[in-house]
């Protein structure tokens, strides 16, 4: 028994070894070579671990092997558009001025349905809004609305830019400072250290600081 | 370009491990091979001293390599020939000339089946 869980928590760690050096991309929506790799390594993260008369070694190599591979192939492919092409396709156009494109819809094996249910959620249920549809490589639809149906901009209106373009952004988490957005927000120590005094509070007492570089903030206190 | 360098460290890695493997085991599934003839013939030679020698030094050398074995091979097939080879001497006591070479013919058997499941490429 210990070395089943022995065995599982070493494949435990390296798959999430694995997931880390492949990056965040394999967290998204798949590129059909990220798709296989992370099918490969689930399969043979299994393996090992069900069957205890097979040496751990000849799981884990065959597992780094394809993470390796997926890094190289996925450096390659930004290095060589030919290569990123055949491994992933060319991102496809399905829809022109409100047409549907009838040959890449057979071609991409996509149904009407299916096409209508990526533009419904883009919250587009009229077709004739749809200046330019794109199936991307991971299969995902990405839309341009016709410039009529766009929604309004500050720009369009004609209102003064914000005070910042930053978002606000979380200062301090569960008592931890982050000196980081500190220095993103361009403010320093000292005026957290004022801002915390008239709020009479420590790190400690603050759930979330969220603040922006225009010194605005918010404050949630820990319960 | 950091997770490059690693992703071909590990592929190198790899290679040294597969390649390590590949040589231990066919060091060792050889050496148990060439110990199971060796016994073979001086069972037929009916040189019994130097069988026992033999047979012992087999079991040593088994004993002795058996973590190698089954860092790479499964252990199934790496363990299976374990009790014929520990029965070997028990034979060689009786001075039983048939069965022994019955069971060193067996044993080399399971040898050569690990060894060929182990380094066959397809």
């Amino acid at each position: 028994m210990p070395v089943f869980i022995l065995r599982t928590l070493i494949i435990y760690l390296i798959i999430i070894f694995a997931m880390r050096l492949m990056g965040k991309k394999q967290l998204g929506e798949l590129q059909p070579s990220e798709l296989v790799s992370t099918i490969l390594l689930s399969n043979l993260a299994s393996i090992p671990i069900e069957s205890p008369e097979i040496p751990l070694i000849s799981s884990i190599l065959p597992l780094l092997l394809i993470v390796s591979l997926e890094i190289l192939v996925s450096a390659l492919c930004t290095r060589f558009r030919g290569l990123s092409n055949a491994i992933s396709g060319r991102p496809k156009i399905i829809v022109r001025d409100g047409v549907i494109d009838q040959r890449i819809l057979r071609e991409l094996r996509f149904t009407v349905d299916d096409l209508l249910a990526s533009l419904r959620a883009k919250d587009i249920f009229d077709l004739r809004q749809v200046a330019l549809a794109v199936v991307e490589t991971n299969g995902s639809v990405s839309v341009y609305k016709r410039p009529a149906d766009s929604e309004l901009t500050r720009k369009d209106l004609k209102l003064p830019d914000p005070k910042t373009d930053k978002p606000p952004m979380p200062l301090i988490v569960n008592g931890a400072l982050s000196r980081d957005v500190l220095a993103y927000c361009n403010l320093d120590a000292a005026w957290l250290d004022k801002v915390l005094r008239r709020e009479r509070l420590g790190p400690q007492d603050i759930l979330l600081m969220l603040c922006d570089e225009t010194k605005q903030y918010t404050i949630i206190r820990r319960v | 370009m950091r997770r490059v360098k690693i992703a071909v460290f590990l592929l190198i890695t790899i290679l040294v491990v597969c390649v390590a493997g590949y040589l231990s085991v066919d060091r060792v599934s050889g050496r148990i091979g060439a110990l199971l003839e060796t016994a073979k013939q001086q069972n037929q030679g009916g040189d019994t001293p130097a069988l026992k020698e033999t047979l012992s030094q087999l079991q040593d050398y088994y004993a002795d390599r058996e973590w190698l074995l089954s860092l790479f091979v499964r252990h199934d097939y790496a363990f299976s020939a374990l009790p014929s080879l520990g029965a070997l001497e028990s034979y060689a006591a009786q001075s039983d000339q048939t069965e022994l070479d019955a069971e060193l013919e067996r044993a080399s058997a399971q040898i050569l089946t690990m060894r060929h499941l182990f380094l066959r490429f397809f």
